[in-house]
């Protein structure tokens, strides 16, 4: 069988950062492997054309690992970072570096199976989406407390973001390559992948399927330590236009009004009826104190909300994009005819 | 084109043709690099009787003996380029070729011909060292044509093809590649129009490494193989959107664009690194477009 892929297929790209991964590596590429050759043999319209493994600085022997197995496969694209950046840059990095049609990120440690990608690519040809979640069906962790803790931290980052794809983000993604490379061009360091794959696309999709974090399992380690997650959620925040700036305006705003209604009011009364007004000069210290603090943190929010808006553009954040899903029909014609395998 | 004379251990005698964006970097590579000597001569690509005089002018030139280096990198309109274009184009090669192996009876003589990635494999992607060029336009044809005539050229010792990929660098040429025309239109506040959209895929190479490299291969005088083809790419594509946001992120300047409605070039091209050359070390797109502002705003172009 040939190694080449058919010209004119739709091309599928995998970007698989790598920090501790050594104990899974062969076995990642030997189910990529399979996929690959099983896509060739049943002469699939797209082909899984390079595997993209970025060593992030790994703690252990998962480098030289790789460089062994892209002397083995030629479409095993090796890359090595120069130090540990972390998790994102290091899929930023490989989606850089790849030229498929459709990215697939995904994580070293098999928690994420390569014959998944077949029906995360067969939902985004389907319904002409740009980036397609895998999440679980189930808790990844076998842990309550560890699953309880990843969704709650999802679901208060959803609400202070506003960002209603946040509790789908999962590093299990197919995006398409257009909005991926755009995406992770525009990243800084400090960027949120998902919040900038965002900017470029609505078109988002879910899938359930089941995934077991071994590792975690097994040895009761997570990828993720207390500090990471922290990180995470900083990122996410700094990437975004956080619901609480517009909160702080909103009552800065409501302050200034409701201390001018009282100011009304409290001069009728003291014109009116002025035995009413038991302490003098209590009512206008408090309005005055009402109102300008009020104003200073309505001022202060849309402030902020300018700072924010420059950010953005700083970011990367596009006036617009335009995007080519014509190339999906032939693959969803493909898949239609072939049932899914985990549906 | 220039006769450079390089000195050293084993004398050589470059023939270089062409001093476009990648000619003038051989050139550049082998005088800075190799201490060598250079020297003008004429050649018209139009006027084959002119062109039989002038090559006679440089054959009594050269040194007696010396191992002689023919180096083609020449090139008249491009991707662009018609049948017409190409077929003179390769007529001109085809003479050079001649030449050569004429040479060859009194001397060593390599030839080094610059081809193209682009031209051949245009609408590929992931490009293996497997992969077979299917050229969609007269210049991919001509290129390829061109490959296969040097490759009947069984008599010289060293032919080798260059197959570089997106070029860009500095030169006073018009051909500059869309890096350069895009950071010098913006310095110049003048709009590019880019006939490709921000999603098409390149892999861009400078123009200067191409040089070092070709320099290098030009001069070594380690037995190498006889007939030999070098891709020389980055091994990592990037899209038109994203040079323009490194562009944007160095420059500090608005970047005037106009993507053609039409676009005559959207096919992606990429190539995977174990295709590319174990010697070849290309510089990153980041540090291509720094060095290319850098030279621009000092006024050294």
């Amino acid at each position: 069988m040939s190694d080449a892929p058919q010209p004119q297929s739709m091309m599928i790209s995998v970007v698989v950062p790598v920090y501790c991964g050594s104990d899974y590596l062969e076995a990642l590429v030997a189910a990529l492997d399979e996929l690959r050759r099983e896509w060739q043999a049943q002469g699939a319209p797209f082909s899984l054309a390079e595997a993209i493994f970025v060593d992030d600085a790994a703690i252990d022997d998962s480098g030289s690992k790789i460089d062994r197995l892209a002397r083995e496969h030629s479409w095993i694209v090796p890359l090595h970072l120069a130090r540990n950046f972390g998790q994102h840059p290091a899929t930023i990095v490989g989606i850089l570096h790849s030229s498929g049609d459709w990215v697939v990120t995904m994580d070293e440690d098999l928690q994420h199976r390569p014959e998944v990608i077949t029906t995360l690519l067969r939902k985004a040809v389907s319904e002409h989406a740009d980036i397609v979640y895998a999440n679980p069906a189930s808790a990844v962790h076998d842990a309550a407390i560890r699953d309880w803790t990843s969704r709650s931290f999802k679901r208060m980052m959803q609400w202070l973001t506003d960002n209603p794809n946040l509790s789908s983000f999962n590093s299990f993604r197919l995006i398409r390559g257009p909005v991926a490379r755009a995406a992770a061009s525009v990243c800084s360091h400090d960027t949120y992948l998902d919040i900038t794959l965002g900017w470029f696309t609505q078109s988002i999709r879910t899938i359930r399927i089941e995934m077991k974090d071994e590792r975690y399992i097994k040895t009761k380690r997570s990828g993720y330590s207390l500090k990471s997650l922290l990180s995470h959620g900083w990122r996410m925040i700094f990437s975004s236009q956080i619901k609480l700036l517009r909160i702080g305006s909103v009552l800065g705003l409501a302050a200034m009004v409701l201390s001018v209604l009282a100011a009304v009011y409290f001069l009728t009364v003291k014109l009116f009826f002025p035995s009413d007004i038991a302490v003098q000069g209590w009512t206008s210290l408090f309005l005055a104190i009402t109102f300008f603090g009020g104003l200073s943190a309505f001022m202060l929010g849309i402030v902020l909300q300018y700072l924010s808006s420059m950010i953005l553009k700083v970011h990367g954040k596009p006036t617009f994009f335009t995007i080519d899903r014509s190339g999906d029909a032939s693959a969803a014609r493909w898949l239609a005819k072939h049932s899914d395998p985990n549906p | 084109m220039k006769l450079l004379r390089v000195g050293g251990q084993a004398e050589l005698i470059v023939l270089l043709f062409g001093l476009g964006l990648i000619g003038g970097a051989v050139d550049r590579a082998l005088r800075l690099r190799f201490q060598a000597e250079a020297r003008d001569f004429p050649y018209d690509w139009q006027d084959a009787s002119l062109q039989q005089a002038q090559r006679a002018a440089i054959r009594a030139a050269l040194p007696a003996k010396t191992r002689v280096a023919m180096v083609w990198t020449g090139g008249q309109s491009g991707f662009g380029s018609s049948d017409a274009d190409m077929g003179q184009e390769t007529a001109t090669i085809a003479e050079l070729i001649a030449m050569a192996e004429d040479l060859r009876h009194e001397r060593p003589v390599d030839f080094h011909m610059m081809s193209s990635a682009g031209g051949l494999f245009e609408s590929q992607t992931h490009c293996s060292e497997h992969s077979l060029p299917l050229p969609l336009r007269p210049y991919g044809t001509g290129k390829l044509m061109q490959e296969a005539r040097l490759e009947q050229a069984a008599s010289l010792d060293r032919r080798h093809v260059y197959r570089p990929s997106s070029v860009y660098g500095v030169t006073r040429s018009k051909r500059v590649g869309l890096v350069t025309a895009l950071i010098s239109n913006a310095m110049q506040g003048k709009t590019t129009r880019i006939f490709g959209n921000p999603n098409t895929l390149r892999d861009y190479v400078l123009s200067d490494d191409i040089g070092h490299y070709m320099a290098r291969r030009i001069v070594d005088p380690d037995p190498a193989p006889r007939a030999a083809t070098f891709l020389l790419a980055s091994g990592r594509s990037a899209s038109v959107f994203e040079v323009i946001e490194r562009i944007r992120e160095r420059i500090e300047r608005p970047l005037l664009l106009q993507f053609d409605p039409h676009p005559s070039n959207v096919r992606d091209m990429s190539f995977l690194p174990s295709a590319l050359p174990p010697d070849w070390q290309p510089t990153s797109l980041a540090s291509g477009i720094s060095r290319i502002i850098t030279f621009l705003r000092s006024g050294l172009a």
